[in-house]
């Protein structure tokens, strides 16, 4: 790793420092701190939510998910890219004017004990523990992949690459809260873009253009452009189910919450998804690359960076197939640019990251200190404790994550599927249909998640390999609307706050 | 070296799903600014 390199990536961390300095000074309550006081613009909430959502997945995963299986792995993006559009197109608006007229619900557990009137906190308690638990292995997913990385680029022990990039991210958090969150998020989803759009050009460039490329890529093997034969239904539905995630990701619903005005949500919306298509494009092609690049050039000099190659059939290969990104970045650019790119990928796991803690952080203070144990609470000590619990996760992420072969990464598609499947259907009924009532919509979020723990612990085989995500998200939603039918309808109340939230 | 192109199915699924989205969101951008 040269110096260009390690200065230009330590002023990023600085820069990223120096915004959450910047948010301290405009947060002074407990609103400001879980939701920047709903002052999020278009543009910031766009790509905040885009790079809450788009983890080091983007830039590791999925391009080495190409490089190594060929375009039969593109269905994912296909289905995330929906299921993101359908969230910003009858979710946001709606989300964001229903938890005003909610008491002003902050949280996701707040807003679905403020929308069923649910005065035995019973929604609550609930949703708060489930998002606790499953966002300090997700958070700590991201911890493991982003020590994995910075271990080999510059020449760390996993240990310290761990604290460094930990103690970044919990600083900038902890002080400026969510403003710092989104403003950081914003930063660093510009920065994936660009490197998801630069890399894939030059690179196709550097080969011989489209055509090459592609020649380049069928010569290895022929089924890599195949993005249909091949490919088994189950392993397209799965793939594509992950959009159904969507509606109950809580980082991803906070940032519906805070935009500034539900007038700024089809601006937002061009915005995110444009963001997202054109990264997800950039990810595919920088797979698809790597595999004609890596085989045709001379790379030996990537021994240097801890890119080991091999050779397989004749055919030269990354040892490490989500290296495809780093590598292209060391290659192709400049060591000042290389740094920017490997920030980039940084960028997008802090992302994800800062936003999972701080929405674990506000289902402590906001659901449970706040909300339980202590009503009568002054703002500032909300404040605190907001940022006591963030430390406090993180540190726990920290401790899940010392082990570079731990397990916490089998979990996020787990997490994926238990917030889709407990949430996703219930946000989506609360929101669309008046006859939802308490009973209904716990029945349903119990349902879904013990669906999704069951289908991927206990049945395997057949139609049991299918992702858990579906047989949860449905069996959520006929659960919810059985018992809702079953029950005694809503009251007046809760009936005369969901048309006001109709109208406006 | 033989020659490679990406089949038609292929070409549907990956270049047409995407780009509608965002046309949509395009559109939407100026339907729903007049309501």
């Amino acid at each position: 790793m040269g110096t260009a390199t390690l200065i230009t990536f330590i002023i990023y961390l600085l820069g990223m420092l120096g915004i959450g300095f910047a948010a301290y000074k405009m947060t002074s309550n407990l609103s400001d701190y879980v939701l920047g006081g709903r002052r999020l613009g278009p543009s910031v909430a766009a790509l905040s939510a885009g790079a809450s959502d788009m983890s080091g997945w983007l830039l590791l995963g999925l391009p080495g998910a190409i490089y190594a299986a060929g375009l039969g792995e593109a269905w994912i993006g296909v289905g995330l890219a929906i299921g993101a559009y359908l969230n910003w197109q009858f979710v946001a608006r709606r989300l964001r004017v229903y938890t005003e007229v909610a008491n002003d619900s902050i949280t996701v557990p707040d807003y679905l004990e403020n929308r069923f009137h649910d005065n035995s906190h019973i929604l609550r308690v609930i949703s708060a523990l489930v998002i606790l638990l499953f966002f300090t292995f997700y958070t700590s997913s991201g911890m493991v992949a982003g020590a994995k990385l910075f271990e080999a680029s510059f020449g760390l022990s996993y240990t310290q690459a761990l604290w460094i990039g930990a103690i970044v991210t919990i600083s900038y958090t902890f002080l400026g809260g969510f403003l710092a969150v989104s403003w950081t998020d914003f930063v660093q989803g510009i920065l994936m873009f660009a490197a998801l759009i630069a890399v894939p050009i030059v690179a196709i460039t550097e080969i011989g253009g489209w055509d090459a490329t592609m020649n380049a890529v069928g010569n290895i093997e022929a089924s890599n452009l195949n993005m249909v034969s091949g490919v088994g239904m189950l392993a397209i539905i799965s793939s594509m189910a992950w959009g159904l995630g969507y509606f109950g990701q809580p980082h991803i619903l906070v940032r519906f919450m805070a935009l500034r005005s539900p007038k700024d949500v089809p601006k937002a919306r061009f915005i995110g998804v444009t963001w997202m298509v054109l990264g997800l494009y950039g990810a595919i092609f920088t797979g698809l690359a790597g595999l004609a690049y890596i085989n045709s050039q001379d790379v030996g000099m990537l021994s240097e960076f801890g890119i080991t190659l091999i050779n397989e059939n004749g055919v030269q290969m990354l040892d490490d197939p989500e290296k495809v990104f780093i590598a292209f970045s060391q290659v192709l650019f400049h060591p000042v640019i290389a740094g920017i790119l490997l920030a980039a990928i940084l960028s997008a796991i802090m992302s994800t990251i800062d936003s999972q803690l701080l929405v674990s952080s506000s289902a402590l203070a906001e659901d449970f200190y706040k909300a339980i144990f202590r009503k009568q609470a002054t703002e500032r000590e909300l404040v605190w404790v907001g940022r006591i619990a963030v430390a406090g996760i993180a540190l726990i992420a920290v401790m899940l994550a010392q082990n570079p072969d731990s397990t916490v990464l089998e979990l996020v598609s787990y997490a994926w599927a238990g917030f889709g499947a407990a949430f996703g259907p219930i946000i989506i009924l609360s929101l669309f249909w008046k006859g939802i009532t308490r009973n209904g919509a716990l029945a349903g979020m119990i349902v879904g998640a013990v669906t999704v723990v069951v289908w991927a612990d206990f049945l395997s085989g057949g139609i049991f390999d299918l992702y858990e995500i579906v047989p949860g998200f449905i069996l959520n939603l006929i659960v919810a609307i059985l018992v809702s039918l079953a029950g005694p309808k809503p009251s007046k109340e809760i009936i005369a706050s969901f048309e006001e939230a109709s109208r406006r | 070296m033989e020659e490679f192109a990406l089949t038609g199915a292929t070409w549907f699924w990956l270049f047409v799903p995407m780009p509608i989205l965002i046309l949509l969101s395009v559109i939407t951008l100026f339907t729903e600014r007049s309501e």
